[in-house]
């Protein structure tokens, strides 16, 4: 600093504090404002102005056969459930999709693997997934049905390529972001191969894991409901979308809106109780998503 | 103690998937002598691309050097088995790289687990070294990283690379991370640390005053390729001399040292 301060300069000061003794300030909040902070609560709220729209909607077409109101579509799934067919349908759907869904998780790790340890496995891994993942799951169904038959196997099929893909980018990228510091510690304490990729890889990318594994289950719960719409029921044992197929070509509007519903609970129920445990478990627990 | 004789490294040049190599072969250091007697600490300074690190992962053969050879307690490591003798020596880098998705105490057991050991003494020796580094067990013993402040996660790992009581610690730039303030209440624990355990610390780091601080002796590397350019004894400074005249006038020898221009090279 070249030029001088001009005045005025106010004069310097030291002060003596004395011991800081006032207590923290708390109050409780009032009880609406207490109940407002409750997530569940907000989003239930949500769900039944949503649905007080739909049956206010419904009444004012007055048309079953078009749009059935919520508590006409609400009977309809209790009578199904009552009647233990919507159930059956159901079991059918998630049994297939559990096949599906596992089966492309193990080969998105198996490929993840591979291209975290090879340059060829690196290849390997961005090729097929720019060629395989914007290709929808869907489309690979009339050359499943031609390879596999009418039944599971074609199902399974297009659920893997609906799951692998978006799963093993995910955890890859995720592998791909984890810090040097941390590869070198791993590298320093001789974690090497299966052991490195379990206890350094996969812990820290698992925010990203996580999350190629939510897109995953959603593409295959859509891709596995529209597969079945197409072509339904193999020897009589339909899923879900095939009720739905069903049931709209005998007209039965309130029972099509009672499947679509049940779709929608099941992936609100995954997606909020067994993802949530799954986040708050292990990524929340460790601070690596807030 | 560790020794380095000619030791010396030059990276690959960068090879870009797919266009092949480019860039040329790096050398990192070159002709690298230097000893560090056994309950010693010494301190590598120099500026960026001195290769300081790759000097400090040679010591744990995380680096393999090109040429010459590095011994630790007059053993050559290239002799050695990599993964028993990383875990006989202690290493704390500035990243930290404690293991999110394990408690603090799980982190500092992370050798011991590994060697199996019972869990008694596991839980003993975490609590002993978590006392040693200023944290609290009761306290801290079941936190996550996540959890901690800096100066705590790196206390932490301390505490991991201490947990075999090693001989050897190497730390690379340790404190660079964190304020002012912390880093001056880590190094006079570090100090304190050393002065009990006495074991042989190599220490990286960027500041003067932290090199004068720390070592007993000072290394002063040239960058590209790193060669010691000289080495400076220190032991008579320690935290409260930091105001005093002569360690000022160190600090400004170092700073000079350190800012004097190398002589060109022969054109080829």
């Amino acid at each position: 600093m070249s030029q001088a301060l001009s005045p005025p300069i106010r004069p310097e000061y030291d002060r003596a504090l004395p011991p800081f003794v006032e207590a923290p300030v708390e109050r409780t909040l009032p009880l609406p404002a207490r109940l407002w902070q409750q997530g569940w609560l907000r989003r239930g709220l949500i769900l039944l102005a949503l649905a007080l729209a739909w049956e206010a909607l419904a009444r004012w077409q007055d048309n079953d056969l078009l749009l059935p109101g919520f508590g006409a579509t609400l009977a309809a799934l209790a009578d199904g459930l009552a009647t233990g067919e919507i159930l059956e349908r159901t079991r059918i759907s998630l049994t297939v999709l559990a096949q599906g869904y596992v089966l492309g998780v193990v080969l998105a790790f198996a490929l993840t693997s591979l291209a975290v340890s090879t340059q060829v496995g690196r290849d390997l891994l961005s090729t097929l997934t720019a060629m395989f993942n914007p290709l929808p799951a869907i489309a690979l169904l009339p050359l499943a049905l031609l390879w596999f038959g009418l039944g599971q196997g074609s199902l399974i099929f297009v659920l893997v390529h609906a799951v692998l893909w978006p799963l093993a980018l995910n955890t890859y990228a995720g592998f791909q972001g984890v810090p040097d510091s941390l590869r070198m510690t791993g590298r320093n304490y001789g974690l090497e191969g299966l052991a490195y990729v379990g206890q350094i890889l996969v812990p820290a990318a698992l925010p990203a894991i996580l999350s190629g594994l939510k897109i995953g289950w959603a593409f295959a719960w859509r891709t596995l409901i529209a597969a079945e719409l197409v072509f339904g029921a193999s020897s009589g044992r339909g899923g879900l979308g095939w009720y739905i197929f069903q049931n709209r070509n005998e007209l039965y509007t309130d029972r099509v809106f009672a499947g679509l519903l049940l779709v929608i609970a099941i992936g609100l129920l995954v997606e909020t109780v067994v993802f949530a445990t799954l986040e708050r478990v292990t990524i929340r627990r460790w601070g690596q998503v807030r | 103690m560790i020794r380095f004789e000619g030791a010396a490294k030059t990276y690959p040049g960068k090879t870009d998937p797919g266009r092949g190599p480019t860039g040329l072969p790096r050398p990192a250091l070159d002709a690298f002598d230097l000893s560090v007697e056994a309950g010693t600490t010494c301190v590598l300074i120099g500026p960026s691309g001195c290769g300081k690190s790759t000097a400090l992962q040679m010591v744990n053969r995380l680096v393999v050097p090109s040429a010459g050879r590095v011994l630790v307690e007059d053993r050559d490591v290239a002799g050695l088995d990599p993964i028993s003798l990383r875990r006989r020596i202690g290493y704390v880098i500035q990243g930290v790289g404690l293991f999110p998705h394990r408690t603090v105490a799980q982190n500092v057991a992370t050798v011991p687990g590994l060697l199996g050991w019972p869990r008694a003494r596991i839980a003993e020796r975490v609590d002993a070294m978590l006392d040693l580094v200023g944290l609290e067990p009761g306290r801290y013993r079941d936190r996550r990283p996540d959890a901690l402040s800096g100066g705590m996660k790196q206390r932490v790992a301390i505490a991991r690379a201490l947990a075999m009581q090693p001989k050897v610690l190497l730390m690379d730039e340790p404190f660079a991370a964190l304020d002012a303030l912390t880093r001056r209440k880590m190094q006079e624990e570090l100090l304190a640390l050393w002065d009990e355990a006495r074991m042989t610390l190599l220490f990286v780091t960027h500041s003067i005053e932290e090199a004068l601080v720390v070592g007993n002796r000072v290394a002063l590397l040239s960058p590209h390729p790193g060669r010691v350019r000289g080495e400076y004894n220190c032991h008579e400074f320690d935290l409260s001399s930091i105001g005093s005249r002569g360690f000022q006038a160190a600090v400004q020898r170092l700073h000079d040292r350190l800012f004097e221009p190398l002589p060109e090279a022969a054109p080829r």
